[in-house]
């Protein structure tokens, strides 16, 4: 398989089949002897700055971290979570159990969920 | 019969959400100044909307994933976060013009100032995405919007010269003021190739789970749907054109524009007008809002649907509701509706290449559509619109701007 | 042992032992495995003026449209025929006429 082609910006769906959300990029590890391998998937908007230009990338982190919900800067998602492969990628985690939905949540607490109608 | 009612409401989709700010006022615009002479861009604009929206219908159907979730698959955040930028904020502009034609439509009605209004607008169009879900977005204005067909029947009371009009399906040379002709025949061509209407058209058939069993249906709707709303802007082209370009008198402001449709129907003409416009204008402020909200969700991964309450889907819910609250500041500082619109649908055609080329290789990408891709005659077709439109555009946009249009 | 994240290698300019460029690193072929994927190569592709100015992946594939000729093909390097050891700077350890040809 080639990682660009088919890990890199596909959908994640969760064990329940609702969307994680994509794969941003990939960590690949380099033991000392031996082949690299490529052994997470990662999420983070601060990893989607990075591929459009890399100035982007500190005022992006500033953004994290003085607004929205405190969460990792960086999700990684273990290789060994993926089950299956196709247009998407299919793996045995629930959304809910990772901090995916971060946004989702702090948005429905501090805005959507303050407009009527907009409570879950 | 579930496949039926599809078509039909597809059909009727199609025919409303041809007709808004954008087709209205160029093709008034273009009756006006040059008579009969650019119905040829009008017919050139809706072939390849067409083409386009049966392509992403069939991308949708066959690949089950949105054209939008294609753009990010196949090409990488990098090429999607620009194709993203450029097409998010020219569509942005066009939101503007519309709910700018909305509040125009009811000062039309009312006599009170556009301003006024367009935080009334903005509030009802974020309300209906708010509470409704896609299906009374796609369908609602698009039934209301088929009081277009006035515009077609008025054509008809004013007794055209049909011929004339047939003849002006071939592209001629204006007498004088050509900067204008060409300008108006790229701002027709935005008006119509509209990229929004793709990725909206393509989010649609999935959330109403197409499969290939709709490929026929797709055909008859993007089709159909498309020629009768562009045969509806040729007939708002026709009426201007009797009514102001006989008379050599210059449309320069909307509300001549409405006082074309009391020549064919003297009582009730202006308000036809002004209801039809404001109809047509809300249904495509609610497709824009939905698109762009679309195209980061889509893009980025989240849940995108307008099936569920906002509460399941609060990044979506919040990228429309800050993008109509932001749309409607140029409107409430007195920014002319009409001059957005002009620029918007100019900017449409000039970057028509960026949302066009992406997809045109995915229609060509046997991994996404299987045995489905694009013949070479569809691929033709689109490229060579396509190129028409760049290339007026960087040429004709210039020349506007030297000409002081 | 190091992580190397794929952003900080996708792009980058790779030249061979001789200091001869090959292009730039496109894509990683690997072996997908349970708990990890075992990297076999790295496919090294030139790029010309046209492809610069746009993203990698649509140019690759409007050329995978066209007729390539056999210089065009893309490099495969091993994965132990690849230097990176400085990220920025990857290096075949290999000049490039010992270089597999891809697809």
């Amino acid at each position: 398989m080639r990682i660009v082609r088919d890990v890199l910006d596909k959908k994640l769906i969760d064990a329940a089949k609702s969307e994680i959300g994509r794969v941003d990029g990939v960590t690949l590890e380099f033991p000392d002897d031996g082949p690299p391998r490529m052994v997470s998937l990662e999420m983070g908007g601060e990893i989607l700055a990075a591929r459009v230009a890399h100035w982007l990338v500190r005022p992006t982190r500033w953004l994290a971290d003085h607004f929205g919900p405190r969460r990792e800067r960086v999700l990684r998602i273990e290789w060994k979570h993926v089950k299956e492969m196709g247009r998407d990628l299919h793996v045995d985690l629930l959304a809910g159990d990772t901090e995916a939905l971060a946004w989702e949540h702090w948005l429905v607490e501090h805005f959507i969920g303050r407009i009527p109608g907009g409570g879950p | 019969m579930k496949k039926i009612v599809q078509l039909a409401l597809g059909i009727v989709t199609g025919i409303g959400g041809f007709l808004e700010i954008g087709s209205v006022t160029t093709a008034a615009q273009a009756g006006a100044a040059f008579g009969y002479q650019l119905v040829w861009a009008i017919l050139l604009g809706l072939t390849c909307l067409g083409f386009m929206l049966e392509m992403s219908g069939r991308f949708s159907a066959v690949s089950k994933h949105t054209v939008i979730e294609g753009l990010r698959d196949r090409f990488g955040f990098g090429f999607f976060a620009i194709v993203l930028a450029g097409i998010a904020l020219v569509v942005f502009l066009v939101l503007v013009a519309e709910i700018g034609g909305v509040a125009l439509a009811i000062e039309l009605g009312t006599g009170v100032g556009i301003p006024w209004w367009a935080i009334p607008v903005a509030f009802i169009v974020w309300l209906i995405l708010w509470k409704g879900n896609i299906n009374v977005i796609e369908d609602a204005p698009s039934i209301l919007g088929l009081l277009a067909i006035f515009f077609a029947v008025g054509a008809q009371h004013l007794h055209p010269d049909w011929g004339a009009v047939a003849s002006a399906a071939i592209p001629s040379l204006p007498e004088n003021d050509k900067p204008h002709y060409w300008f108006l025949a790229v701002s027709i061509l935005g008006a119509s190739i509209s990229p929004y209407l793709m990725y909206f058209y393509s989010a649609g058939a999935v959330e109403d789970k197409w499969d290939k069993t709709y490929l026929g249906i797709n055909r008859i709707i993007a089709g159909v749907g498309t020629a009768f709303g562009g045969l509806l802007a040729v007939a708002v082209l026709i009426c201007s054109a009797i009514v102001f370009h006989a008379r050599d008198i210059p449309v320069e402001h909307f509300d001549q524009m409405a006082r074309m449709m009391a020549v064919p129907f003297p009582e009730w003409g202006i308000v036809l007008f002004a209801f039809t416009l404001g109809i047509t204008c809300l249904g495509a402020a609610m497709e824009i809002a939905l698109a762009i909200s679309y195209m980061f969700g889509q893009g980025l991964g989240w849940h995108a649907s307008e099936e569920g309450n906002p509460a399941e889907e609060a990044r979506f819910s919040t990228v429309y509701t800050v993008i109509i609250a932001i749309a409607a500041i140029p409107i409430i500082l007195g920014v002319d509706p009409i001059k957005v619109t002009t620029i918007s649908m100019a900017l449409t055609a000039a970057t028509l290449p960026l949302a066009i080329v992406p997809f045109l290789i995915l229609m060509n990408d046997a991994g996404y559509v299987g045995e489905h891709t694009n013949g070479p005659f569809s691929n033709t077709v689109v490229v060579v619109i396509m190129i028409i439109s760049f290339i007026l555009a960087i040429t004709a946009i210039p020349l506007q701007i030297l000409g002081g249009g | 042992m190091r992580t190397i994240e794929l952003r900080a290698l996708l792009g980058k300019k790779v030249f061979d032992s001789e200091g001869q460029p090959l292009g730039h690193l496109e894509e990683i072929e690997a072996e997908r495995g349970d708990e990890y994927c075992v990297v076999n190569s790295y496919l090294v592709e030139h790029r010309g003026l046209l492809d610069r100015i746009s993203s990698w992946a649509l140019t690759a594939s409007m050329r995978e449209k066209l007729e390539r000729r056999a210089s065009a093909r893309p490099y495969r390097v091993a994965w132990n025929q690849m230097d990176l050891s400085d990220p920025d700077h990857p290096r075949t350890l290999v000049p490039k006429d010992a270089l597999e040809r891809a697809q």
